[in-house]
């Protein structure tokens, strides 16, 4: 040290100081400021929590009374207070009815809907005054019957990874604009031969309240496998994918699309029956390849699991009844796992034999990973219609299936919900991956009672209806609520 | 003496002697030369008895009495029909006292230098150690200017022989052939100029003027100083006499329309008429009446004699040898009199530099003006009194030493080198920010217009804002301020908004100028200057549209200082000069002056301020210091605690808010694009000047940590524990760390970016002094490194001033929002919602990164930027929103419809982004998924194509005052409307502007409805009767209303404008006391009138 620094200056102190705090700072927080992060997403089916103020749902993908599946809504009140909602109903010729509903506390509506003309087809929306409530629909025509949820978000994209158009099945995309804002959607098509923007499809105005129903068969024909993405130019609307299997497998499917990639789906029940077919459906509508992996799960355990790299833009149709590995008329789940892009969209296609009983074809979703875990842990099941006489005849629920998904053993419980209270059906423990199915006896209790299921983890929750000819046919996976009910 | 040395007639030319001829006398007596006759010339002022008294002490003298009062310049010219033989002429005057061997020492050096012309060294006639003259100089316009400062003391200094361009007049040695062949002096000069017009005519002639400083004249100046009235008839005496200095400038013109060539006249008059024009306009903008008239005058004067002077100019074109080139190469450079004035100005001050007389004569305002202390002018904020010892004679740095060698200064070590180095820094900072200069700004951020002067004043007053949906919290002095400074602008408030805040960047630079002055050199000081103007941290306040920061970065040098004087921390510790500003209430009064009107555009100031005292207490006990540290505290606290006091009712109103109130400070972040610890510290949290670069000036920052000394490093201690918090606090608000308390970025950052150029100069002065023992090792080169990092750390912003306006965008929200301004058929509101840092107006917070605020439609104004911190009943929008958000409602339209909403502005960044122009370096969108929450809502209307912003139209909205013939259902508390509520409203009492109650028709009995608050505060009157009201959604007012005109208008006690108007009073009364001189002792007054 220079004679002029022979002092006890108590800098080395200061110095020490100012280079934790530099240091520490930036290596505890990191230099890198932080990025914006992606909207948060929901589910596409979600109840809303018991206080919101108002609620909506989106039913689209229907025809008017004596079309190919006319509809019926089911409005399900979790709650334990009346809830009141205005249906409005709109068909693609422009004619509009508003309806009032009142839906008793912790009971199932099936409300009476004007017919309306002129129009083939349309779609309801129904504004709930506050939360609660789930609404599904009920289609039933020539070619069979089946239950879907209906939406309770819009999208400016919408993804259907299934669906046909070979062997005489209709597949038709149903747009619906509940918004105040004019859309213009273009409809996309990825087949066999590769993704297709037909011409008349692109551009689509859709009014604001507005339907319109575009027939894919009419540009995209007799392909097995049609995956369909739905995009806005601007604003925001709800799609749906009516699919109609011709004899003798015939069958009639309502699907709402997805609105959202993930990376992890669920098919908690399905069940390969002798001489029909079916197939997992992985779309992967992004930019860049995704590694898929499907691990198939039987009730004795897991089975070895099956993988592809599916392309950019590109479905991969996995025929599941092509697998031996799969054992014929055995329950199995599947859990499907995508990684290295954004994610895919997942459904299953089943074609029984005719002999089954009708209907023998459907096709619907898989449980997506934002609806196996809902911010309240719990689902509600509505039931195919209400009261003693369902919009189908006989309908009821066949087999519910409850799939662990997590990485942990979760508890479980059903329970059948009225207005006079709940009646536990199940209850337990479920170890990872495996699923837990209640049918028989324990469901005919039900009768046309929603079922809410709450759990302590994430849940992939289905129900399969009858009569069909078999599992897979008619699908309604569990409405996921933002919040639980207490009672 | 040798009879062989040439003959000398010493000619002293008399009127009206005073008492020292004969001292004049005595000393040509007494000289050593002795071929040396006088000649005295006396005129009809110089009285009968001049032959008597020049008698008694040179018998040997002639003397000749002329008639009338010919002047000095005509008297002089005698001597060439009455002398013959002679060799020289010593023209003198009659109150010069010459050392005796002067004479000898002038003749010996023409010889030797082969010069026509001598001048002596004169010195003060009772003061012979100060200097009077050395020769002088002029310039190309013939301002003579003086070698030598006013009162130069005499040490020798200039006491080299050197060609000069003027003789002073009083004694000069002339050739007697070359006076002669130049036909003498000019007799057309009867007084002042004529030493000017020999000197140049001598050297167009081909002759030497030197100086000869060994020979000492003692000169009285009886004429210069008064003593002696000029005795010569000049012209009439009007209402304007006139003065010496006329006289001077009027001759100087003419020896420049003389002695110049033709062809450098075309070069030279216009930029003299260039020069007394511009002399002219400054004159009479500070009313110097008699500097006009002397300027004008001499132009004017010589116009007259154009005939004359042509005749003059082919006399001397016989004569002339040297071309012009070889004569200037003596002049001075550029414009004598504008350097001085500008000298004078950087030096002392605008009134010192006014009060520079146009010629060499030094009045009382001159002396005054010399004399004037160096404090309160810019130039002073660069420059020493020991620098003046540097100065030439123009005030300026001749760079050589007496020996005409240039002298190698460090770096910087010049006050022209500074002088330079400061204006190099401001012209870099004009460059880029010459598009801001002039037009309007971009509605981003804070820059909305300023309203008009009468409404700025009216905001302040006023017991009622429209912020929200209507409050009564008292205004933020902001508009005090505003309110002020547009009343001098004459309510030009657009130049004002450009100069409060362009201005904020030189001025934050002069208040670190003002803080370094105590602490460390010149040199140092500079550096310090030039690095707070070089860090990124204005640019970025001003790129991202932030008032509040700009504010900050001019405010805290001031605050430092005023916080280290009031203190006493050393070395800024005040000596009491008697008035009350400087006693210790008085720093404190005037640290918390500055905090309050600081914190009127800036908030977050006041916590700043408490951040910096507490750090600087730090900093001392990390130093040792075990007493006296928590004065600065104290005093921070008690001038915070006065600064409250200044802005009483604003306080109040804020405090009324309840824990709303700390959202005045700054509004939470989300931390979704928050800038990282690393852009933090080097201050890139703008659009610009975002280089890694700045890390260096971060870096060179620590060199006073490493070298510094005492005071240095204690005050480099503080300096650092500020930067510290003050970096971890705005990494923390950026990040949305701190909960509802988040403090301005901006302002949170400018004591970091204050404390880093501070230790810049610290470290700089620590190099200076701290060194001086040390012997050579890695202290000198990290010094060296450290200068170089400072220079390579201040290029970012060098190249980022290329842009013209610091890349703050060219448009705002204006353009996609110009449907707002258009003219609406019902009062209505406008919702905004986005990032606070996006949003162009003052807002409250929904949830952190998410702001909204109500406005009146229309374009925001300041009116709306500076909002109270309480929402009061406009958070019932921020609870629709959270609702919608959380997706809780599909009716945000409805829920928004009773507060009058019309439109929802969601603003996605600070500015409008062209496509394909790439990323913003600033982002600040809002959160993601709330466009997909809003176009969920079935009452929003989607307005297409606007760029920057989505713009949603309430379905079913309600005019803020509306109609209908149903009533609202009473309720207490703050609630949303039913479905029922909104529908069946028609518009009543007009298309009001700026979103006022007002009068109207109301077409129909029935409900009227007035969303305004407070409720209670309106009234509505039908027929001159008010009518009843009673609550519409919990804090609304409904009346039940009969058919015709009614009129609601606010109606409510005026305890605000009274407190305000308190507040007015207060500000004056402390402003006086600050100001006002001290009363002088009253008992002395009483004493001498007892005398």
């Amino acid at each position: 040290m220079s004679p002029a620094h022979h002092n006890r200056e108590p800098r080395w102190r200061v110095l020490v100081l100012v280079v934790a705090v530099l240091a520490g700072v930036g290596i505890g927080f990191g230099t890198q400021g932080a990025t914006a992060p992606a909207a948060p997403a929901e589910p596409a089916a979600q109840v809303s929590a018991p206080d919101a103020e108002s609620s909506a749902w989106y039913c689209t993908g229907q025809s008017t009374p004596g079309g190919t599946a006319p509809n019926f809504v089911v409005m399900t009140n979790t709650l334990g207070r009346p809830a009141t909602a205005t249906v409005t109903t709109v068909t693609d010729g422009g004619a509009v009815a508003h309806t009032a509903v009142s839906v008793p506390a912790r009971s199932v509506v099936t409300p009476s809907l004007p017919v309306l003309s002129p129009g083939s087809w349309e779609a309801q929306t129904v504004v709930v005054d506050g939360g609660g409530v789930a609404v599904s629909q009920i289609v039933q025509g020539p070619s069979g019957w089946d239950e879907s949820p209906c939406v309770s978000t819009t999208s400016s994209q919408w993804y259907f990874p299934g669906g046909t158009t070979a062997n005489g099945a209709g597949l038709y995309v149903s747009l619906l604009n509940p918004t105040p804002t004019p859309v213009v959607v273009d409809l996309s098509f990825i087949t066999r031969a590769g993704a297709e923007h037909p011409i008349n499809y692109q551009g689509i105005v859709v009014q604001a309240g507005s339907v319109v129903v575009e027939n894919v068969a009419s540009e995209i024909q007799n392909d097995a496998t049609v995956s369909t993405v739905a995009t806005t130019r601007t604003g925001r609307i709800v799609a749906s994918e009516l699919q109609t299997f011709a004899a003798p497998s015939a069958g009639l499917s309502l699907v709402a699309g997805s609105p959202t990639l993930e990376s992890h789906w669920a098919i908690p029940q399905a069940e390969e029956a002798t001489g029909g077919s079916s197939e997992i459906d992985v779309f992967n509508p992004g930019t860049t390849p995704e590694n898929v992996t499907v691990r198939l799960r039987l009730p004795s355990g897991a089975l070895a699991p099956l993988t592809s790299t599916v392309g950019a833009g590109s479905t991969w149709a996995l025929s599941t009844s092509a697998q031996t590995r799969i054992p014929v008329g055995a329950p199995y789940s599947a859990d499907i796992e995508a990684a290295g892009g954004a994610g895919v969209v997942v459904g299953r296609t089943i074609v029984l034999p005719a002999a089954a009983t009708a209907p023998q074809a459907g096709l619907a979703l898989a449980v997506d990973g934002l609806s196996q875990a809902p911010s309240g842990l719990a689902w509600i099941l509505p039931p195919p219609g209400a009261g003693s006489s369902p919009p189908v005849s006989g309908a009821a629920p066949q087999s519910l299936a409850l799939m662990n998904t997590s990485s942990g053993s979760e508890r479980y419980a059903a329970a059948a919900m009225s207005s006079s209270g709940q009646t536990q059906l199940a209850a337990g423990t479920i170890a990872p991956g495996a699923t837990v199915l209640v049918s028989g006896s324990n469901l005919s209790r039900v009768a046309a009672d929603p079922i809410l299921v709450r759990s302590d983890g994430t849940m992939g929750v289905s129900e399969d209806l009858g009569p069909t000819g078999g599992l897979g046919v008619v699908t309604v996976p569990g409405f996921p609520l933002a919040r639980a009910v207490n009672s | 003496m040798d009879a062989q040395v040439p003959a000398v007639v010493a000619v002293v030319v008399t009127s009206g002697p005073g008492p020292w001829l004969e001292e004049t006398l005595s000393s040509l007596a007494a000289q050593d030369y002795g071929e040396m006759s006088v000649l005295v010339l006396a005129t009809d002022d110089a009285g009968s008895d001049v032959s008597e008294r020049v008698g008694r002490i040179l018998p040997d003298a002639f003397v000749r009495h002329l008639p009338g009062r010919p002047g000095y310049a005509a008297a002089s010219n005698e001597v060439l029909g009455m002398v013959e033989g002679a060799a020289f002429y010593l023209l003198c005057h009659d109150d010069v006292a010459l050392e005796p061997d002067a004479v000898h020492l002038l003749v010996e050096e023409s010889f030797r230098s082969n010069a026509g012309v001598v001048s002596p060294k004169f010195v003060n006639w009772d003061d012979p150690s100060v200097l009077l003259h050395v020769g002088m100089s002029c310039d190309k316009t013939g301002a003579v200017v003086d070698r030598i400062l006013a009162g130069e003391v005499d040490h020798g200094q200039h006491d080299a022989v050197r060609d000069v361009f003027v003789a002073p007049g009083g004694c000069v040695l002339v050739r007697s052939d070359l006076f002669s062949e130049l036909g003498g002096f000019d007799p057309g000069i009867l007084a002042m100029g004529e030493d000017l017009d020999l000197s140049w005519r001598c050297q167009v002639a081909g002759s030497r003027v030197i100086v000869a400083p060994a020979a000492r004249v003692r000169h009285r100046e009886a004429v210069a100083s008064g003593l002696e009235s000029l005795s010569v008839v000049i012209e009439p005496v009007g209402r304007h006499p006139v003065t010496l200095q006329g006289l001077q400038r009027r001759h100087e013109l003419r020896a420049v329309l003389k002695c110049y060539t033709r062809l450098s006249l075309v070069r030279v008059l216009p930029q003299a008429a260039l020069l007394a024009l511009g002399e002219i306009m400054v004159a009479l903008f500070v009313r110097d009446r008699d500097r006009v008239r002397v300027v004008t005058g001499a132009w004017r004067w010589n116009a007259r004699r154009l005939t004359e002077i042509s005749l003059l100019r082919g006399v001397l074109a016989r004569h002339r040898i040297f071309p012009d080139s070889e004569v200037r190469r003596l002049q001075v450079r550029g414009s004598a009199r504008l350097s001085r004035y500008l000298s004078r100005l950087s030096h002392q001050g605008l009134d010192a530099a006014n009060a520079v007389t146009a010629g060499r004569f030094r009045h009382d305002e001159d002396a005054r003006a010399e004399e004037a202390v160096l404090t309160g002018s810019v130039g002073a904020a660069f420059s020493e009194n020991a620098d003046f010892d540097d100065l030439d004679d123009l005030g300026r740095r001749a760079g050589r030493d007496r020996f005409g060698r240039r002298v190698r200064r460090p770096p910087l070590g010049t006050g022209r080198q500074r002088v330079f180095a400061v204006a190099v820094t401001l012209v870099v900072i004009a460059v880029g920010t010459r598009d801001l200069f002039f037009g309007t700004l971009p509605l981003i951020g804070q820059l909305a217009p300023l309203p008009s002067w009468s409404t700025t004043w009216h905001h302040l007053v006023s017991g009622w804002q429209s912020a929200g949906v209507g409050t009564t919290a008292p205004a933020s002095p902001a508009f005090g301020v505003a309110g002020v400074a547009g009343t001098v602008l004459f309510g030009a408030m657009g130049t004002l908004q450009h100069v409060l805040l362009l201005g904020c960047i030189p001025l934050g630079a002069w208040g670190v100028s003002r803080f370094m002055r105590p602490l460390v050199s010149a040199r140092a000081r500079v550096v310090a200057v030039i690095c707070y103007l070089g860090l990124p941290l204005p640019y970025a306040a001003l790129g991202t549209g932030r008032w509040d920061g700009l504010v900050a970065y001019a405010a805290f040098p001031f605050i430092a200082v005023r916080l280290a004087r009031a203190a006493g921390v050393e070395p800024f510790a005040v000596a009491p000069t008697g008035r009350w500003r400087s006693t210790a209430r008085g720093q404190v009064a005037v640290l918390g002056l500055v905090i309050a009107v600081a914190a009127g555009f800036a908030p977050a100031v006041v916590v700043m301020v408490l951040v910096l005292a507490a750090t600087w207490a730090l900093g001392s006990i990390l130093m040792g210091a075990t007493s006296g540290w928590w004065r600065v505290p104290a005093v921070a606290a008690a001038a915070v605690a006065f600064a409250l006091v200044l802005t009483l009712p604003w306080v109040v109103g804020t405090a009324l808010a309840g824990k709303a109130s700390v959202g005045v400070f700054g509004l939470p972040l989300s931390g979704a694009t928050s800038p990282g610890w690393g852009e933090v510290v080097r201050f890139a949290v703008g659009p610009t000047a975002r280089s890694p670069l700045v890390w260096l000036l971060v870096a060179a920052a620590a060199l006073p940590l490493l070298l510094g000394r005492g005071t240095r490093l204690a005050w480099a201690t503080r300096w650092w524990a500020t930067a510290l918090a003050s970096w971890a606090l705005a990494y923390a608000a950026y990040r949305g760390d701190m909960g509802a308390f988040a403090p301005s970025e901006t302002v949170v950052l400018a004591p970091a970016a204050l404390a880093v150029a501070v230790c810049i100069g610290l470290g700089i002065s620590a190099f200076e002094n701290d060194l001086a023992g040390s012997e050579f090792g890695w202290r000198q080169l990290i010094s060296v490194a450290a200068l170089v990092l400072v220079v390579v750390g201040l290029l970012p912003v060098v190249g980022a001033a290329v842009d013209g306006r610091w890349n703050l965008p060219a448009q705002g929200v204006e353009q996609p929002l110009g449907f707002l301004n258009r003219s609406a058929t019902q009062v209505s509101r406008v919702l905004w919602l986005g990032d606070p840092r996006a949003l162009p107006v003052g807002a409250w917070s929904v949830e952190p990164g998410l702001a909204y605020s109500l406005t009146p439609q229309g374009l925001p104004d300041t009116a709306q930027v500076f909002t109270p911190a309480g929402p009061g009943p406009a958070s019932l929008a921020a609870d629709a929103v959270r609702l919608a958000v959380s997706g809780g409602t599909v009716h945000l339209g409805r829920l928004l419809a009773s507060e009058g909403v019309r439109y929802v502005v969601v603003v996605e960044g600070l500015a409008p982004s062209v496509a394909g122009s790439g990323t913003p370096a600033v982002s600040a969108p809002p959160p993601p998924g709330l466009a997909q929450d809003l176009l969920e809502q079935d009452d929003l209307q989607a307005v297409p194509g606007e760029v920057g912003v989505q713009v949603y139209q309430v379905g079913e909205a309600m005019p803020v005052t509306a109609a209908r013939t149903a009533p609202l259902p009473v309720v207490r508390g703050w609630s949303f409307p039913g479905a029922g509520d909104v529908i069946g409203w028609q518009p009543v009492l007009g298309n009001l502007a700026a979103g006022l109650p007002g009068t109207g028709d109301v077409p129909a009995p029935g409900t009227l409805y007035a969303g305004y608050a407070p409720a209670g505060s309106f009234t509505l009157t039908q027929r001159g009767t008010r009518v009843p009201s009673r609550p519409a959604f919990g804090w609304a007012s409904q009346y039940g209303v009969a058919a015709g005109p009614a009129s609601l208008s606010f109606s409510s006690f005026p305890y605000v404008p009274l407190l305000v108007l308190l507040e007015i009073a207060t500000w004056l009364v402390l402003l006086i006391a600050l100001v006002r001189r001290p009363r002088r002792p009253r008992a002395s007054t009483h004493l001498s009138g007892e005398a």
